[in-house]
């Protein structure tokens, strides 16, 4: 299954964005990140499986700032 | 006891909020926005819901902007400091507590003072209007007095700030929980928050809610964020929360903001001032007291009185109510420039400042205890 995977990098966005993308009707759950090669270092990052552009657009109305945005299978 | 000190912080937590606190340290006891496991997230979780409410709470725009602190004068610290630099100009009241004024000094800030008048609030408005410069980089002051309880015209000064693009922070230990702070309606760009006062929550906790960057941190660290950086990340609330957040109180501010609910902050102030207002009326009627508070006046006063006995030191009065078995606090209150307003800065006053707990009851006896002061 694809997944996006959404760095907000604090945990008060991953909060903010996971409770109000389930609110919009988009599964969503939180996964901490670890420092990685290239990396700022740890973090949090919000995980959904669809409807990335819609997610996005949601997060970004309601303020949650996004650091990147990646894609795994 | 007959505890009357509650602007020094609320001398009986409710037990809703004790019990919130026990269990969060039952429930909660993992580092919140630090680890991946369920115990750390059960932890972030609960700390983000706080975060919610207390938005709500104060009409700010969301979480994020919910910074938790020590106590009030860390999150004064961290509005002064993250702000200003020496020779900057600010202007505040002639009422303030020395957590505004003490980090004026360290900065070395031009401190421009607006003084309140403690009978007509467009008197006051009208000096914060003069006193405010085109070069003006803060505005900041006390939502009321915590030696004469008297209120500043807050949404007033807020609408004047934004008029003139200044940023406004208020000190809201006195007020938060007593009396309505919508910080959108207000133009209130800082809030901080003494929650273990007029929202009952243990101390050791603080508030500062920003709608407004600050440059300069004044505490830096871990924020479980950007570790790799050996700067502070530039978001809210990590920014200003470096180091492990006192979960516990956390968790009791959220206890004490539902108990204010719960009881009706509109209920609560009433009550009060109710209690602040026959303790004046008594006092007001013995020719050896000297009162410097006004009639207590319902939207212009917190439930706060200063007096003096006449021929005794505030320090005396304080020792024989205490040993009656009242509980208030003599002398300048950390607030030297409201004394040096009312002429009280060799002598202090003695405060008494009754809580959501207190009764008719305490406010006679305090009353009937005053009375025999003389005879010490």
């Amino acid at each position: 299954m694809k997944k996006y995977i959404i760095t907000t990098g604090t945990v008060t966005y991953a909060i903010k964005g996971r409770d109000t993308l389930r609110r919009k009707g988009i599964k969503a759950k939180i996964e901490r990140i670890t420092s990685g090669k290239g990396s700022a270092g740890c973090g949090y990052s919000i995980i959904i499986n669809d409807s990335l552009n819609e997610a996005v657009g949601i997060l970004h109305d309601a303020g949650v700032k996004i650091l990147e945005i990646n894609e795994s299978n | 006891m007959i505890y009357l000190d509650n602007a020094a912080t609320t001398g009986r937590k409710p037990q809703s909020v004790i019990q919130a606190v026990r269990g969060a340290l039952q429930k909660y006891s993992a580092n919140p926005g630090r680890g991946g496991h369920t115990p750390s997230m059960a932890a972030s979780s609960a700390v983000y819901s706080v975060r919610e409410k207390v938005a709500e709470f104060f009409g700010a725009s969301g979480p994020e902007s919910v910074v938790f602190t020590l106590n009030c004068t860390h999150s004064i610290n961290a509005v002064i400091k993250g702000l200003l630099k020496k020779g900057d100009r600010v202007v505040t009241s002639s009422l303030e507590h020395n957590a505004v004024m003490r980090p004026f000094f360290k900065v070395g800030a031009e401190v421009d003072i607006a003084k309140v008048s403690l009978t007509d609030d467009n008197l006051t408005l009208s000096e914060f209007e003069r006193k405010i410069r085109p070069e003006t980089k803060l505005v900041i002051c006390t939502g009321a007095s915590n030696v004469l309880g008297k209120t500043l015209p807050i949404a007033k000064i807020g609408a004047c700030c934004k008029a003139r693009g200044v940023p406004f922070a208020v000190d809201a230990a006195q007020t938060a929980g007593v009396i309505p702070i919508n910080m959108r309606e207000m133009n209130i760009d800082y809030l901080c928050i003494a929650p273990h006062k007029g929202l009952y929550a243990p101390m050791g906790t603080g508030i500062l809610i920003c709608e407004k960057y600050i440059e300069n941190t004044i505490i830096e660290g871990g924020t479980g964020t950007n570790s790799a950086e050996l700067v502070q990340p530039d978001f809210l609330p990590e920014r200003l929360e470096s180091g492990t957040v006192n979960v516990p109180g956390i968790i009791g501010i959220s206890a004490g903001i539902d108990y204010v609910n719960r009881l009706g902050m509109k209920n609560i102030y009433a009550h009060e001032l109710e209690l602040a207002l026959r303790l004046w009326s008594a006092l007001d009627k013995m020719p050896f007291v000297r009162l410097y508070t006004e009639k207590p006046v319902s939207g212009k006063f917190m439930p706060v009185l200063s007096f003096n006995v006449i021929g005794k030191t505030s320090g005396e009065v304080a020792e024989f109510l205490n040993k009656t078995g009242v509980a208030v606090r003599a002398g300048l209150h950390c607030a030297p420039t409201a004394h040096r307003q009312i002429g009280t800065i060799d002598t202090g006053t003695v405060r008494v400042s009754p809580a959501a707990f207190n009764t008719a009851y305490d406010i006679a006896e305090t009353a009937s205890a005053i009375k025999n002061v003389n005879f010490i």
